[in-house]
């Protein structure tokens, strides 16, 4: 079966129109999610996330390289009914949110019997049934994200790309779209999640990648990423804090962090004080660390993504 | 089909209020007769019915430079165009949305003509073919805006359209007779400029239909170029 979504080293060049002034947004750029996934795709400001939203979609073209959206190239319109996509900042035109989707699920090819109970369940997915004749006008920003995603679900997706979904939403709102998240997944659909919120990320995307400067400088499943190679955490009762260094104290326990080579050794020390160990864990890192450990100017990855670049 | 009349549709949506005040236009152009002086009025309300003919060509540049650009600066152009419908079903939904405003527009302009100056006297036999003159006019400017919009700003669209349909009308007027076959807007709207009470308003119908088949040109050109351009969209 095909990838969901695969970018094939895609260059992408932005112009001026004197062409004097060129900036490279992707710089073979390859990716592959697969079907059923949830995949996020995290980077900094003007890392490229947007760019290659743009290209999957057709908004743009690259500039060398080519991707498959569903097994068919980038930009068609047949593949693009499959795919239900929220923009960041997202802009609706201005009517009552039912008429909205319709009109949205019109576009998609939607009409009578159908077209009314897609408009239903996707208002119902996002919680606005209840707002269905008021005007778009007049919805906050948070009602108007939630219409953004309506408009993306009206159409039963089998690819969901959502750039920023949760960013103007309160935490009950995003516990809400975390558990559609959830939901599409287990119903086999493909979401492809770009994010600024770690957290939300770390909660619900089975693989990430992160992309600085226009590559992607890291992939993988989130527990791979997160897990250290090099620590082992421990937890002990019954012996004395002073016996490791840096080590915290919670209630009875003993907590403290000791290189990999060096895990057997720190837990004789514990027996031999006298002590018990209760767990002994890989060190996993926040996807906060990472993300800033990858995406920061002086991380080598970056460096190298610069050099090829150029920069 | 059903995507190109729904972005037809809610094109003219968009357009409802410039629309109302067109209408309201014609509305006082309407009171304009009932109260006109019997002596002066017949020719003062042909004048403004020339007048408000020739706008309405301005009318089809202002929608056509504006209908891309109003949709990408908003960004909402994101999630039309993120739906099942190519760029060139858009153009056309714009272009089709374009001419119901001004359809609607050049017909409430026809009813309002076929009374007024029916009662003064113009011969009523070629108006409704004349009112197609005018909105074909309309179009053939649309379309060709619309095209030059989809890589120029609005406004470089605008006068752009202006000139391209602007030359050929000064070099027929001139005296060339092969310009006038061009972006035949002059053509097409000349005959009711010279029209009076005397003389009948007639278009050439082959000058119809070469305006609807340069309209059709300029729609296919302007999806074929919309659709190798990168979308660009503010960033907020």
């Amino acid at each position: 079966m095909p990838f969901a979504l695969e970018y094939d080293a895609i260059t992408k060049e932005y112009r001026s129109w004197s062409g004097q002034r060129r900036v490279r947004a992707l710089q073979q750029f390859s990716l592959s999610v697969e079907r059923g996934e949830i995949f996020g795709f995290l980077g900094p400001n003007g890392a490229g996330k947007s760019t290659a939203i743009h290209l999957a979609m057709g908004f743009m073209r690259p500039s060398s390289g080519g991707g498959r959206m569903l097994g068919k190239p980038f930009g068609e319109a047949a593949t693009r009914r499959r795919v239900g996509f929220l923009a960041e900042n997202v802009a609706l035109y201005h009517r009552r949110a039912k008429a909205a989707i319709r009109f949205y699920g019109g576009l998609n090819g939607l009409h009578g019997a159908a077209l009314d109970r897609s408009t239903r369940s996707a208002l119902e997915a996002v919680d606005l049934q209840s707002e269905s004749t008021r005007n778009l006008g007049q919805f906050s920003r948070g009602m108007l994200q939630r219409m953004g995603l309506a408009q993306a679900l009206v159409n039963d997706p089998e690819l969901l790309i959502l750039d920023e979904p949760t960013s103007a939403l309160d935490p009950a709102a995003r516990v809400s779209i975390r558990e559609l998240l959830l939901r599409f997944r287990s119903q086999g659909k493909t979401i492809f999640l770009s994010s600024h919120l770690l957290s939300e990320v770390e909660l619900v995307c089975d693989r990430v990648a992160i992309l600085s400067r226009g590559r992607v400088v890291r992939i993988g499943t989130l527990s791979a990423m997160l897990e250290t190679t090099d620590q082992v955490e421990l937890v002990a009762r019954s012996i004395s804090e002073s016996l490791f260094a840096k080590s915290t104290v919670e209630g009875e326990r003993i907590r403290f962090a000791v290189p990999k080579t060096q895990q057997r050794e720190a837990i004789e020390r514990v027996w031999t004080a006298g002590g018990e160990v209760v767990s002994v864990n890989p060190v996993r890192r926040s996807l906060e660390e990472l993300f800033l450990e990858l995406t920061s100017p002086e991380s080598s990855a970056v460096e190298l993504a610069a050099r090829e670049r150029g920069d | 089909m059903r995507p190109v009349l729904l972005i037809a549709k809610n094109f003219a949506r968009e357009q409802r209020w410039p629309l109302f005040f067109l209408l309201l236009w014609v509305l006082g152009w309407a009171t304009f007769g009932v109260f006109a002086d019997p002596h002066s009025g017949p020719e003062d309300a042909l004048m403004i019915f020339r007048q408000l003919a020739v706008y309405s060509v301005t009318f089809g540049v202002f929608f056509g430079s504006s209908a891309i650009q109003a949709d990408q600066r908003s960004r909402r152009i994101l999630a039309v165009l993120s739906k099942g419908i190519s760029r060139r079903q858009y153009i056309f939904g714009l272009l089709s949305g374009i001419a119901l405003v001004l359809g609607v527009f050049c017909l409430c302009m026809g009813f309002t003509a076929s009374w007024l100056l029916g009662h003064f006297g113009f011969s009523e036999t070629a108006m409704w073919f004349g009112m197609l003159a005018v909105w074909t006019a309309c179009m053939l400017t649309a379309s060709l805006t619309l095209l030059l919009s989809t890589f120029m700003p609005p406004l470089f669209a605008a006068i752009g359209a202006g000139t391209v349909a602007g030359i050929p009308a000064l070099l027929a007027l001139r005296g060339d007779a092969f310009s006038k076959y061009v972006i035949p807007v002059h053509g097409l709207l000349e005959p009711l400029i010279r029209a009076d009470f005397n003389q009948r308003w007639h278009v050439s119908h082959g000058m119809v239909l070469l305006g609807w088949t340069e309209t059709a040109v300029f729609w296919l050109v302007a999806a074929w170029i919309f659709s190798r351009r990168d979308l660009s969209v503010a960033v907020e």
